[in-house]
């Protein structure tokens, strides 16, 4: 897979991210992380693309209660 | 073979734990030989983060005289070794790399630490490690990075930096590694040694510090396939402490380390591992590729194969990572984000900004990811390929994101919690180690290792050691 840069966000919803977050970063710190962040958002874009066919692939839980035995 | 006072530093645990089994050797000496190994050469190579030289010695007169009263433990017992600075040591700082734990001192050891003291083995020290065990070297920590004992401009790889140089310079016989996406394999690759990521669930990680729950392994790192045998045999098994520990009985790997692959399945997902995308060294690609010739001479069956889905791993891999690593370090990193080096303080934050979509597609992925490999293992044995897409970079002009860009060689068995061991293989133009992996189906480390031993007899990378 490629990094080609698809996955960018704006610097506004860059800053709303972290301010949901709660990080606490100034703005020269927004500014620092930015590149960084957008790698990771071309990942993020890649997984919500993937194909995952007709069979639902999920999550599972196992509650691995201890035997009655 | 003959060992003196001079090199006892290059002898193998295998080499070792004979001699002292017959008391041709003793702990005493063959500790004070490391520690004056560690003296003469980490100031160049920042292996270590604490050295427990007093600690150390004391521990080896009590192996020596459990041996002289005829109580020897097995092939660790007098055997010097080295924790990965985030395995928690009774009494010891234990600080992950970072300010964050500068004063942290744990009360209990970790379960492999007590371990591996129970086998007999002596605590020399504590390891450098990239912060938290993420990312790369990185000079905003306290801590200088450690380098690579085969050319000290280069680093070791990581996020077990300490782990990779203190075993490639003779600083210690075998040192404990953690990986998440590949800090086992990655620094035995660029350091020339070997390192294996058992099976999630192998090996316990109660007292080992959090990147994330459901991507961390622990494993060994030493120089020959042999010894990782005798050291994953002292920490493997069922640990009340950790409850993804498996409680399959845990075999004798001592019975795996004999010379036979025929006949043996080996595939190669030439697509993937032997590409020539952007970020994946050709030359790196080529010694392997060379490297699987013997392992059909040796009379494995190479079989290529076709997993659509590993290009999807990075993804995966990393955004697991980081959402449960900020799950993990959000107090810290809200409370007093400056005490984190830059480059991890970056990373976590991002951890922060993903979302609970985000990670469960991750972990979708994931499954799709297992599925896709678990049939492939049902058509061969092994997997092979490469290590690493890169032979250990420069320090200078070192790219931070290099270790988030690019396909991930290491990756898909994190991801897939599948056993997978780094064996050195050759060497670059410029004199740089390359490692080739071999990985397995769940809980066959005895496969992965008689592969990995009988490559390692017969190809003989491991005579060859650093100019140092």
């Amino acid at each position: 897979m490629s990094t080609s840069g698809e996955g960018q966000v704006s610097m506004e919803t860059f800053r709303m991210l972290a301010e949901l977050a709660g990080l606490g970063m100034s703005q020269e710190e927004l500014g620092d992380l930015k590149p960084l962040y957008d790698i990771h958002a071309e990942y993020v874009k890649t997984l919500h693309s993937i194909d995952f066919g007709p069979e639902e692939i999920a999550m599972t839980f196992h509650p691995e209660w201890p035997s009655s035995e | 073979m003959t060992a003196t006072s001079s090199n006892l530093y290059h002898l193998t645990i295998g080499q070792a734990s004979g001699l002292l089994r017959t008391q041709q050797l003793s702990p005493v000496e063959l500790v004070r030989a490391f520690l004056d190994r560690i003296k003469a050469t980490d100031d160049q190579l920042h292996s270590y983060l604490l050295v427990l030289e007093d600690q150390a010695l004391a521990d080896a007169r009590v192996a020596e005289a459990e041996i002289q009263r005829g109580e020897y433990k097995g092939p660790m017992h007098g055997i010097p070794f080295a924790l990965k600075d985030l395995y928690d040591t009774a009494g010891v700082r234990t600080t992950s790399g970072s300010r964050v734990d500068i004063d942290r001192v744990p009360t209990e050891d970790a379960t492999t630490t007590a371990r591996l003291k129970a086998a007999g083995g002596i605590l020399l020290g504590k390891l450098a490690m990239h912060e938290f065990a993420l990312g790369g070297p990185d000079f905003t920590t306290p801590f200088e990075p450690a380098r690579n004992p085969w050319n000290t401009a280069h680093v070791t790889g990581g996020s077990s930096s300490g782990s990779g140089s203190a075993v490639a310079a003779g600083q210690c016989m075998g040192a404990l590694g953690s990986c998440t996406g590949g800090s086992i394999r990655g620094p035995a690759s660029l350091c020339g040694i070997v390192g294996l990521k058992a099976t999630y669930g192998r090996v316990s990680r109660a007292g080992v510090v959090t990147l994330s729950w459901s991507q961390d392994h622990c494993g060994p790192m030493t120089w020959t396939v042999e010894d990782t045998a005798y050291m994953l045999q002292a920490i493997a098994g069922y640990d009340p402490k950790d409850p993804t520990t498996s409680r399959a009985p845990v075999p004798d790997y001592s019975l795996s380390l004999r010379e036979d692959i025929r006949g043996v399945k080996i595939g190669v997902p030439r697509h993937f591992f032997f590409s020539n995308e952007p970020g994946v060294n050709q030359e790196v690609v080529s010694i392997v590729d060379r490297q699987l010739g013997v392992l059909e001479e040796l009379g494995a069956e190479l079989v290529e194969v076709t997993i659509p889905s590993l290009e999807y791993v990075r993804p995966a891999n990393v955004v697991i990572m980081l959402t449960e690593a900020y799950a993990y370090h959000e107090p810290n990193l809200k409370s007093r984000p400056h005490e984190f080096g830059e480059m991890v303080r970056a990373r976590f934050r991002i951890g922060g900004m993903l979302s609970a979509s985000d990670y469960v597609q991750a972990q979708r992925t994931r499954k799709l990811v297992k599925r896709e490999v678990a049939q492939t293992l049902e058509q061969v044995d092994l997997l092979v390929s490469p290590t690493m897409t890169q032979p250990a970079a420069a320090f200078e002009g070192y790219d931070s994101t290099s270790t988030v860009r690019g396909p991930s060689f290491t990756a898909p068995y994190n991801l897939t919690g599948l056993p997978a061991i780094s064996v050195p293989c050759g060497f670059t133009e410029a004199g740089l180690p390359v490692g080739m992996q071999l990985a397995g189906k769940p809980f066959d480390e005895p496969g992965v290792i008689r592969a990995a031993y009988t490559y390692e007899q017969h190809a003989r990378w491991s005579d060859r050691r650093p100019p140092m």
